[in-house]
């Protein structure tokens, strides 16, 4: 049995455990992310175990103030945070990267980018900051809800909408996830601006690998650069009134804020578009691949054009044609 | 099993270091933004290693015998002065 196959058959119940937040493997060591101190193994089937000490993992959005107000007595990750830069949750035309967004229900999060140099006319965020974290179980956001900018949170109304929401993943709470992720599509297209705050505009996809330095730009915590310590984690994320679990993400020791889901995360090169961030702890950060992202949007890159870290990545126009129709 | 906590700093500025990863055995932590950490360690003799991508690394031998705050440790910065 290799280190992915044991993953695969030790991940479901370690994910369950009491302290633990994540399971992933560097090479052929496991590593377990925790919360607390669980009694653990120091080998799993001659593997070697890692424990790495990360906190509690909730999303970095300010989710459902005005949804399920209880969720906020003993929740002090989702008390608003105050961003370093007072502009970022003031009202943008046009919409760049990196200023407050959010859906009607929501407080406030990040919006990431847009995705107009891949051929997508639309906006990309986090399906808990414009689609107001709508599960499988319990959509909470119906397609053509508005996207006001700033967020509720920072003075955003309906005065203030700038595009509507067009499409999301569902979370599945009872089931593996690969993004947290939501478009928004402008009511015209210079109400949204191609660059991202502080970083300027992504040139193309790209990937990352552990030890690569990468850089965000959020709402809260403005621009912050970090390092990548794993590339294909499983991590369970709480949301407040629900939790589930994510495969294959990227982590980071970047220390992001309530606020800063929908970030991109963006490689220090091109800067070419490595990660979507939408939750965290004390510690890391967590970030969706923009593969992933892309792939359940239906805008998969061409076969022939992996996304890797130095190849410019063009979507075909048939797939940005797919996807304007589907949403 | 008992926690050693502390804070890193840069060695000069005492000004606190995010993100330095520390390792004790196959325990692994990180600072946290004011630079804290707190790190699970095995009672006895155990070699404590700071490590961080703009800093030189660091280790030092501990003997743990309970919990304990074991203060600032400072690095040292790869930026040389020119």
């Amino acid at each position: 049995m290799n280190v992915l196959q044991l993953r695969r058959e030790i991940e479901p119940e370690l994910l369950r455990t009491p302290g633990i937040t994540g399971v992933s493997n560097i090479g052929n060591t496991i590593r377990i992310y925790v919360d607390g101190s669980p009694e653990l193994p120091t080998r799993i089937n001659n593997f070697p175990v890692e424990v790495f000490k990360t906190g509690p993992i909730n999303a970095l959005s300010l989710i459902s103030q005005y949804q399920a107000p209880q969720v906020l007595s003993g929740a002090p990750w989702i008390v608003p945070e105050v961003s370093v830069d007072p502009l970022r949750t003031g009202r943008y035309r046009p919409v760049p990267g990196g200023a407050s967004i959010g859906h009607p229900s929501i407080t406030a999060g990040t919006h990431g980018v847009s995705l107009r140099f891949l051929g997508i006319p639309r906006g990309l965020s986090n399906n808990h900051v414009l689609a107001a974290g709508s599960t499988l179980q319990f959509p909470r956001a119906k397609i053509g809800d508005p996207a006001y900018q700033p967020g509720p949170y920072d003075g955003g109304t309906l005065s203030d909408a700038v595009g509507t929401l067009s499409w999301y993943k569902p979370i599945d709470t009872g089931g593996p996830n690969l993004v947290d992720a939501a478009t928004w599509v402008p009511y015209s297209p210079d109400l949204m601006s191609d660059e991202i705050l502080e970083i300027g505009d992504p040139k193309a996809l790209g990937t990352v690998k552990v030890g690569d330095i990468v850089q965000k730009s959020g709402r809260t915590s403005g621009l912050l650069t970090a390092e990548v310590i794993d590339v294909n984690a499983t991590v369970n994320v709480n949301y407040g009134d629900f939790s589930a679990d994510f495969h294959n993400q990227i982590i980071t020791d970047l220390i992001g804020e309530p606020g800063d889901s929908g970030s991109a995360l963006l490689d220090m090169g091109g800067p070419n578009l490595v990660g979507l961030l939408f939750a965290g702890s004390k510690y890391v950060t967590i970030h969706n691949h923009i593969g992933n992202v892309l792939s359940a949007m239906g805008a998969t890159p061409p076969p022939d054009q992996e996304v890797s870290g130095s190849v410019t990545v063009s979507l075909l126009l048939s797939n940005a044609l797919l996807l304007l129709g589907l949403i | 099993m008992p926690q050693i906590s502390g804070v890193v700093v840069e060695r000069f500025t005492r000004r606190p270091v995010r993100g330095v990863t520390i390792r004790i055995g196959n325990f692994v932590a990180l600072t946290d933004a004011r630079g804290r950490f707190s790190i699970e360690a095995p009672l006895g003799p155990v070699q404590i290693s700071l490590t961080h991508r703009d800093f030189h690394p660091y280790a030092m031998s501990l003997n743990v015998i309970r919990a304990a705050d074991i203060g600032a440790i400072g690095l040292s910065s790869k930026v040389v002065a020119l």
